[in-house]
C-alpha cells in the first residue's frame, strides 16, 4: 500500500522534526522540511506529495499563504495551515487559498491525526 | 314786542353780529351794545310816537274810557322800551361773559395743546433717542456676538484639531501596543510549540512507559498554558479572561488527549462567566488540567464507565462581596479515591501541585471520596478583577 506523502514546510526545525516524527507513527511518509516558500515550491515540483502541512509565518519572501495559492495552482497539491496565531487579516488571505484544514500551534497528537484524516477521507 | 324787531338783526344772534366786516376792530360785545342800543332808542321812539298819536287821540275824543286806554298803552310802550334796553344790556353782557370764556377755553385748549404737544415732542424725542441707544446697543451686542461666535468657533476648530492629532497619536500609540502584545504572544506561543515538540521528541526516543507518562503530563500542563495565551489573544484584552471559557478549553482538550478510552468515560461541564487577571486564570487553568488527569488516571481502571464533571459557578451567599466567591469543582463517578490516597498526596506531584495551585489562586481545597462512587475536589475562591496591564516604557 503506497504511503500518503505529506510535505512539511516549517522554518522552526525542532518543530518540524517533531511532526515529521508524529506522521511517521500515523502510517504517513513524512517530506522535507521546507523551511520557505520557494523551497515548498522546488520541493513540491519533485517530490509530488499528497498533501503540504505549511506554516504561515516563514521567514521568506514567498509566506505560507502565498506558496500555498501556488501549488495549489500549479499542481492542485492541498494544503494544511499551521500557525501560533491568526489576526482577521490574515485569516482572510488564508482563505483565498481554500486550505483543507487549519492547526493552531502549540497542537496535540489527535489535533493533527484528526485534520490529516480528513483530508485523505474526504479524498 | 316782536313786531316791533321784525325785519330788524335778531339781538340774540351774537355770532351774525360778531361776523359783521363792517367794523372788524370793534369788540362783539360792544358791538352788540351799541345795537342794542340803537334798537331801545328805536323802540322808544316808537313808543313816544304810539303815546304822541295816543294822546291826541285821547285829546280829540273827548272820551274818559278811550282817554285811560291810551294811557295804559303809553305806559305799556315806555315800560317796554326800558324791558328791550335792559335786554338788551344784559344780552350784551351774556355775549361778553361768553366771549370772555370762549377766549379763556381756547387759550387753555391752547395752552393745554402746545402743553401736550410739548410733552409729546419731549416724549417723542425721548423715545427717538432711546430707540437710538436701543439699536446702536443692540447692534454693537450683535456684533460683539458674532466677533465671539467666529472667535469660539475658531477656538473650537483649534480645540478639535489638536484633539484629533492627539486622538490619532494615541491610536497609533494604542495600535502599537497591540501589535507588540501580539507579537509576545505568538512568540510565546511559538516557544511553547517548541518546548512540547521537544518533550514529544523525547517521550519518542524512550521505551518506558513511565518517561511517556511523565512527558505527556508535561505537555499537558504546557498546553493549558498556550490556551490561555490563545485565549487572550482572541478576547483582544491581553488583560484579563472570561474564567468560564478558558477552563472549558482546558478541560475538553485535557480529556481529549489523555481520555483512552471516551467511549466509556464522558465528560459534562457546568462553567459561569466571570473575568479574572492572567494570574488566576493560568493557575486555574494548570489546577484543573492536573484534576482532570488524576480523574482519567485513577478513576476508571479496568475500562470502568463514568463520568468526569467540571463545574465552574458562583457560591450563593445571602449578602453581596464586591469580589463573589466562586466554587471550581472536578468531580468523577469512578472508584473514589484509594486508601493511601494521603500518603500518595505527599509523594505525588500531580497531588502537590493541586494543593500548591488552590491556595496560588487565594483559596482552600477540599477533597470528599466515597469508595465506588467517586471522588471530588471543591476549590472556593474570590474572583479577583483583573489589574490594568501596564506596560513598562
Amino acid at each position: 500500500m503506497n504511503k500518503h506523502r505529506i510535505l512539511v514546510v516549517e522554518d522552526e526545525r525542532i518543530v518540524a522534526r517533531d511532526i515529521a516524527m508524529q506522521l511517521k507513527a500515523l502510517g504517513y511518509e513524512p517530506l522535507g522540511p521546507a523551511t520557505t516558500g520557494e523551497q515548498a515550491f522546488e520541493m513540491a515540483e519533485q517530490l509530488h506529495p499528497h498533501l503540504v502541512l505549511m506554516d504561515i509565518h516563514l521567514a521568506s519572501t514567498m509566506d505560507g499563504i502565498v506558496a500555498a495559492q501556488a501549488l495549489r495552482t500549479q499542481w492542485g497539491i492541498p494544503c494544511v495551515f499551521m500557525s501560533a496565531f491568526g489576526n482577521a487579516e490574515q485569516l482572510a488571505r488564508a482563505k483565498l487559498a481554500e486550505p483543507v484544514g487549519y492547526l493552531e500551534k502549540p497542537f496535540e497528537e489527535y489535533e493533527l491525526r484528526e485534520v490529516v484524516a480528513a483530508v485523505f477521507k474526504e479524498r | 314786542m316782536n313786531e316791533l324787531f321784525d325785519g330788524a338783526t335778531d339781538p340774540m344772534d351774537a355770532d351774525a353780529t360778531l361776523k359783521t366786516p363792517t367794523k372788524p376792530d370793534k369788540r362783539p360785545e360792544q358791538q352788540i351794545q351799541e345795537l342794542a342800543s340803537t334798537v331801545a332808542t328805536s323802540v322808544k321812539t316808537t313808543a313816544t310816537e304810539v303815546v304822541s298819536s295816543l294822546t291826541r287821540a285821547k285829546t280829540d275824543s273827548g272820551t274818559g274810557t278811550a282817554s285811560a286806554i291810551a294811557v295804559s298803552v303809553i305806559a305799556a310802550a315806555e315800560a317796554a322800551a326800558v324791558t328791550v334796553e335792559a335786554a338788551a344790556a344784559a344780552a350784551a353782557a351774556a355775549l361778553a361773559v361768553q366771549a370772555a370764556a370762549a377766549a379763556l377755553i381756547a387759550s387753555a385748549v391752547e395752552e393745554t395743546v402746545a402743553s401736550s404737544a410739548r410733552a409729546a415732542a419731549l416724549e417723542a424725542q425721548a423715545a427717538t433717542t432711546a430707540a437710538a441707544v436701543a439699536v446702536e446697543t443692540a447692534v454693537r451686542a450683535a456684533a460683539l456676538a458674532v466677533a465671539l461666535a467666529e472667535r469660539t468657533a475658531m477656538e473650537a476648530a483649534r480645540a478639535l484639531a489638536t484633539e484629533k492629532a492627539a486622538a490619532q497619536a494615541l491610536q497609533l500609540a494604542l495600535n502599537d501596543k497591540q501589535a507588540l502584545l501580539m507579537e509576545v504572544h505568538h512568540r510565546v506561543k511559538n516557544n511553547l510549540q517548541v518546548i512540547v515538540s521537544l518533550l514529544r521528541l523525547e517521550a519518542g526516543r524512550s521505551q518506558h512507559p513511565d518517561v511517556h507518562a511523565v512527558l505527556a503530563d508535561m505537555q499537558g500542563r504546557i498546553r493549558s498554558m498556550a490556551l490561555l495565551h490563545k485565549a487572550l489573544y482572541r478576547s483582544g484584552t491581553f488583560a484579563s479572561v472570561d474564567l468560564g471559557n478558558y477552563l472549558q478549553q482546558v478541560t475538553t482538550q485535557s480529556f481529549s488527549s489523555q481520555s483512552k478510552h471516551p467511549d466509556l468515560v464522558r465528560l459534562t461541564l457546568n462553567f459561569g462567566s466571570v473575568q479574572v487577571g492572567m494570574d488566576q486564570a493560568i493557575s486555574a487553568g494548570l489546577l484543573v488540567n492536573e484534576l482532570i488527569s488524576n480523574c482519567l488516571k485513577h478513576g476508571f481502571p479496568q475500562q470502568r464507565s463514568g463520568e468526569v464533571n467540571v463545574v465552574l459557578q458562583p457560591v450563593v451567599t445571602e449578602t453581596q462581596a464586591a469580589d463573589p466567591l466562586w466554587y471550581l469543582c472536578v468531580s468523577d463517578t469512578g472508584v473514589g479515591l484509594s486508601s493511601d490516597f494521603e500518603e500518595r498526596r505527599k509523594t505525588s506531584l500531580g497531588l502537590q501541585l493541586v494543593h500548591d495551585l488552590s491556595q496560588q489562586i487565594g483559596g482552600s481545597l477540599v477533597v470528599a471520596s466515597k469508595p465506588g462512587l467517586g471522588a471530588q475536589f471543591t476549590v472556593i475562591f474570590t474572583a479577583l478583577a483583573p489589574k490594568t496591564l501596564v506596560m513598562p516604557l
